[in-house]
């Protein structure tokens, strides 16, 4: 009795140990170290890579060097208003207005700091508009109380201003006054603000977007919608141009 | 668990243990005929390329002249020649970043990372931006596998074109694959992504690793994450995800951009150490773990030690 006991433990012994030991599951990181190799020019290069790479390259230069309108004059950006950021925002609440039936946007928000580089005067290329806008930033509707809206210009006041369409207001005392949405005094309802995802994030200390009532979407990237815009005003044989109509104004 | 012969004080129990010892050691020759020597593995990755096929403008303000995908795919020609058991991986958001993506739709890329042989990839946010056919498209092309564990893609556009976990054989090793997405909701157009049904990483991350460690023997098991390496909040992340599974040997990670000096290794529910790495972003680095994978004979003394209880 004992010895069958024994003669078990051994078979099973064996048999364990043949299984463990060819196994393949039992392999184990025993050392590893991690390298983090800088890709520069002393790595070197692929050919076949690049004879792949360089059609595409060189037809993607010319697409960007295709003209897609004209400036009638330079746009540059600037507080509390500016040319630029004016052209921006209006063209954000025009493209965005006639996306959606259900969505009808009050006013539109682009941060001048988010505008990268002035239109030139005279042709537009594609690579221009990527300049302006490099940031794949999708505009979005945000719901907002006539509470946040006030605060929302408040902070646009303290800061100097900023990119708007679709409503006005005086700065004093860093605090917004004599503020207009299309025009009229504000109303106690919710208003529809379209911006671009990263303010709508809170970027640049837009905060007060995050307690937004209610967000969504609208699927077209901020550089798109001024692209296709720029394109319509070409079509219709119009220049691009700009003006300054005190949106954004110093009353002190 | 050695202790356990030691604490054997009665003389019937020694003999016993004698015993099976014996048996233990008259079967070592038959061990040396499938002698596991240790092998070498060589883990590559990117994460979060957007599309920079070229390297970084001479302007750019903080990485001139740096990356490309030339450069990359010479880079892995010359680590394949002098290692050999590479395996080559990207984590996320390969796409949107300059106009090649906004003119080609993914083409390049894809074609480009056929050419460099990547042996799996991950889904990112970004991969969406196109909407689900354009991404359906783009996976068709490529050569690789796109491996998502925790997205239930049945009635979506992807349906049936990524897999759940992926198995490499390199020599002796046998290596799982999984792959982890980071909830859409937020990050991509919700049109883009509807049908789609995210489900909990750590919960899909576990039962995946306990499968492929122990119904598909696999030896390493290795998540390409795109959810991020760590956030202040409880948020999901790459570091979440190690310190709440089990059987997962290394994240390799994406989406928060993250430059490393050194992996973090995070300890694991069974109390093992986690690899969590991330290689930047833009294709600037490429990142490579070297391992050395040497036989677990630990296991063999635990076994015999166990039986002798029976």
């Amino acid at each position: 009795m004992k010895f069958f006991k024994v003669h078990i433990i051994s078979l099973y012994a064996l048999l364990i140990i043949a299984f463990s030991a060819c196994n393949s599951s039992s392999y184990k990181i025993s050392n590893s170290e991690v390298n983090y190799i800088l890709i520069d020019s002393l790595v070197g290069y692929d050919q076949g890579l690049e004879d792949e790479i360089k059609p595409y390259r060189d037809s993607l230069k010319a697409e960007m060097l295709k003209v897609i309108g004209t400036a009638a004059e330079e746009l540059t950006g600037g507080l509390p208003e500016s040319l630029l950021s004016n052209f921006v925002c209006d063209l954000v609440l025009e493209e965005s207005r006639s996306l959606k039936a259900t969505v009808n946007p009050d006013v539109s928000i682009v941060n001048v700091k988010g505008l990268r580089i002035p239109i030139s005067k005279g042709p537009i290329t594609v690579e221009s508009v990527f300049q302006l806008m490099p940031f794949e930033n999708e505009l979005v509707y945000l719901t907002l109380s006539k509470q946040q809206i006030t605060e929302l210009f408040n902070f646009m006041a303290s800061v100097g201003g900023d990119g708007i369409a679709g409503a006005s207001f005086g700065i004093k005392n860093k605090q917004a006054v004599d503020v207009k949405v299309n025009g009229k005094a504000l109303e106690d309802r919710e208003y529809v603000v379209v911006t671009s995802d990263y303010l709508a994030d809170g970027g640049d200390h837009f905060t007060v977007f995050q307690s937004a009532i209610a967000r969504e979407g609208s699927g077209l990237k901020v550089r798109d919608a001024i692209v296709q815009h720029i394109q319509k005003q070409t079509s219709a044989n119009k220049n691009i141009e700009s003006q300054l109509d005190r949106r954004i104004y110093h009353a002190d | 668990m050695i202790g356990g012969f030691i604490m054997q004080t009665n003389r019937r129990q020694f003999i016993k243990t004698a015993a099976v010892a014996t048996t233990a050691l008259s079967v070592a020759p038959l061990l040396a005929s499938c002698e596991q020597a240790p092998v070498n593995l060589t883990i590559l990755h990117t994460n979060d390329v957007h599309s920079h096929i070229d390297p970084f403008p001479a302007n750019d303000s903080k990485w001139p002249l740096q990356g490309g995908f030339a450069r990359r795919a010479q880079l892995i020609n010359d680590i394949r020649r002098e290692q050999e058991h590479v395996l080559l991986f990207d984590c996320g958001d390969i796409f949107q970043g300059t106009p090649y993506f906004n003119i080609y739709k993914g083409k390049l890329e894809i074609e480009l990372m056929n050419k460099m042989a990547y042996d799996a990839a991950t889904i990112g946010n970004h991969e969406f931006d196109n909407g689900v056919a354009a991404l359906a498209t783009n996976i068709k092309r490529a050569q690789f596998p796109f491996v998502c564990s925790n997205y239930d893609l049945s009635g979506s556009g992807l349906d049936g074109l990524t897999i759940p976990f992926k198995i490499i054989r390199k020599g002796a090793l046998t290596i799982g694959i999984i792959g982890l997405g980071i909830e859409l909701d937020g990050l991509a157009n919700p049109k883009s992504y509807e049908q789609i049904q995210y489900k909990d990483p750590i919960k899909e991350a576990n039962n995946m690793a306990q499968h492929l460690k122990q119904e598909q023997g696999c030896d390493l098991v290795i998540a390409l994450s795109h959810l991020g390496y760590q956030y202040q909040d409880d948020k999901v992340s790459d570091v979440q995800v190690a310190k709440q599974t089990k059987g997962i040997d290394i994240i390799l990670g994406g989406h928060t951009h993250t430059f490393m000096d050194k992996p973090d290794r995070v300890i694991n529910m069974d109390g093992d150490e986690v690899i969590v790495n991330q290689a930047g972003w833009g294709g600037i680095y490429l990142g490579r773990l070297d391992l050395q994978m040497k036989a677990n004979n630990q296991k063999n003394v635990t076994l015999v030690n166990s039986i002798y209880h029976v």
